[in-house]
């Protein structure tokens, strides 16, 4: 029976051998005594019925119930143990997360060269002078629609927009009460070039081994 | 655990034991779920989740039985989640659903079984060992039941849990299976005797080892 269990094997073999065993000839090779069990612990009554019967005569057919009803048992505490670990996943946040690939998240996240540049570092193209945010180089545009086009045009102008991550991810969306069809929200993302004076890494440092940001030097000092 | 008639992979608009039910509730439960398919099936994302929590955990027993040793099925459930929302939408019909999602996971399963990624293993399984050591005996124990469940052939296995640990009977399991249930009960028997077999093989090992120290 140890042959069955040759799992690993039948998966190069790309078949499981013990099939053969049961679908070659048609014949039903299992124990009818094993049969009877399996439906006794699965709360068959005709079937515990015909157990207690024939454990009159026969204790070694009780004693191997009483083991599988152990068995059973175990495979109950299996059971709530996969079921937490099936309630610990969800359905990936984005639409373009292929969350497939856990295992590499795990292994990056267990990667200490974790880049962070500072938000602070980035300059924006055009600072604002005050602390109100002005809208008045906003006035030209019909919508919101027509200002982000003229973003998009302006950066790539600029080289600062290097494209536009497409098709736009769905979050959600609902159907519109007045028949004006969908409401849907999605995310855009474009992709920058911008330049960071600064950028740290996350290193252990000291006899702690803390993890602290250190800051990655440039090679060279032309770095534009 | 959800409620097996409500999460059973068997469970859909033509199972004879929906008709148990009295015919109002029958047909207001699965329009309610052929809605919440359809809206999943529109891209909803909230009805996307809603299914998934509603079938995760036997698809986790059908990941189970056909996980090779060493792959974590949490990592398969993240890959059939993935796989629910990017192709969910070309589901068109309620009822086969549960079937594509069965077949989807067997189909993980396979995949990481073929996976040459030996460091990618070797990984979880150092964050396996590295997990701390206080966890009792009862997650020890089920953890070693599923270690077990592992080396049984998955046509045995499979059958196993979703009896055991999804509450279906013969007939459902011959459903979502698509096999006779005289080959269901027959492959639960040959299940539970290897299970047997090797716990009880288990069991030896322990006892000399114990015996040994």
């Amino acid at each position: 029976m140890n042959d069955g269990f040759e799992r690993d094997r039948a998966w190069n073999s790309g078949r499981d051998p013990a099939r053969d065993a049961e679908d070659s000839d048609g014949v039903d090779r299992c124990d009818a005594t094993d049969r009877m069990l399996a439906r006794a612990v699965a709360g068959d009554a005709e079937a515990i019925a015909a157990i207690r019967a024939r454990g009159a005569s026969d204790p070694a057919l009780l004693e191997e119930f009483m083991l599988w009803q152990a068995d059973e048992l175990r495979l109950a505490r299996a059971a709530r143990e996969l079921d937490m670990r099936a309630d610990r996943s969800e359905v990936p946040a984005g639409g373009l997360w292929r969350s497939g690939r856990a295992g590499l998240g795990w292994a990056v996240a267990a990667v200490l060269a974790v880049v962070l540049v500072g938000q602070a570092a980035f300059p924006r193209s055009a600072p604002q002078k005050s602390g109100t945010p002005s809208v008045a180089g906003l006035g030209g545009f019909a919508t919101s629609d027509d200002a982000f086009d003229a973003y998009v045009t302006k950066a790539r102008e600029e080289g600062v927009l290097e494209g536009e991550i497409a098709p736009p991810t769905l979050l959600r969306s609902r159907e519109l009460a007045d028949g004006r069809g969908f409401e849907v929200i999605i995310v855009r993302q474009v992709i920058e070039r911008r330049v960071a004076p600064q950028m740290f890494r996350v290193a252990p440092t000291g006899e702690t081994g803390r993890l602290r940001p250190v800051q990655i030097r440039p090679r060279t000092d032309s770095v534009q | 655990m959800d409620s097996p008639d409500a999460s059973h992979p068997a469970r859909h608009a033509g199972d004879p034991a929906c008709a148990d039910t009295v015919a109002g509730d029958a047909a207001v439960l699965s329009l309610a779920e052929a809605r919440l398919f359809e809206r999943a099936a529109g891209g909803d994302r909230g009805a996307i989740g809603e299914v998934w929590r509603e079938n995760r955990r036997w698809i986790a027993s059908v990941l189970a039985a056909h996980a090779p040793r060493g792959v974590d099925v949490e990592d398969l459930l993240q890959d059939v989640a993935s796989t629910l929302v990017a192709k969910c939408h070309h589901i068109r019909d309620a009822a086969s659903l549960r079937g594509w999602l069965r077949v989807v996971a067997v189909n993980a399963a396979r995949m990481a079984g073929r996976s040459k990624s030996a460091e990618k293993r070797s990984l979880r399984v150092l964050a396996w060992r590295s997990r701390p050591a206080v966890e009792d005996d009862a997650r020890n124990d089920a953890r070693t039941t599923l270690e077990l469940i592992a080396r049984i052939p998955p046509l045995y296995a499979e059958p196993l849990l979703l009896q055991s640990m999804q509450g279906l009977s013969q007939r459902q399991i011959a459903e979502v299976l698509d096999v006779p249930e005289t080959t269901v009960e027959t492959r639960l028997a040959r299940g539970r005797r290897m299970l047997r077999s090797l716990l009880s093989e288990a069991e030896q090992t322990e006892a000399g080892r114990t015996g040994a120290v």
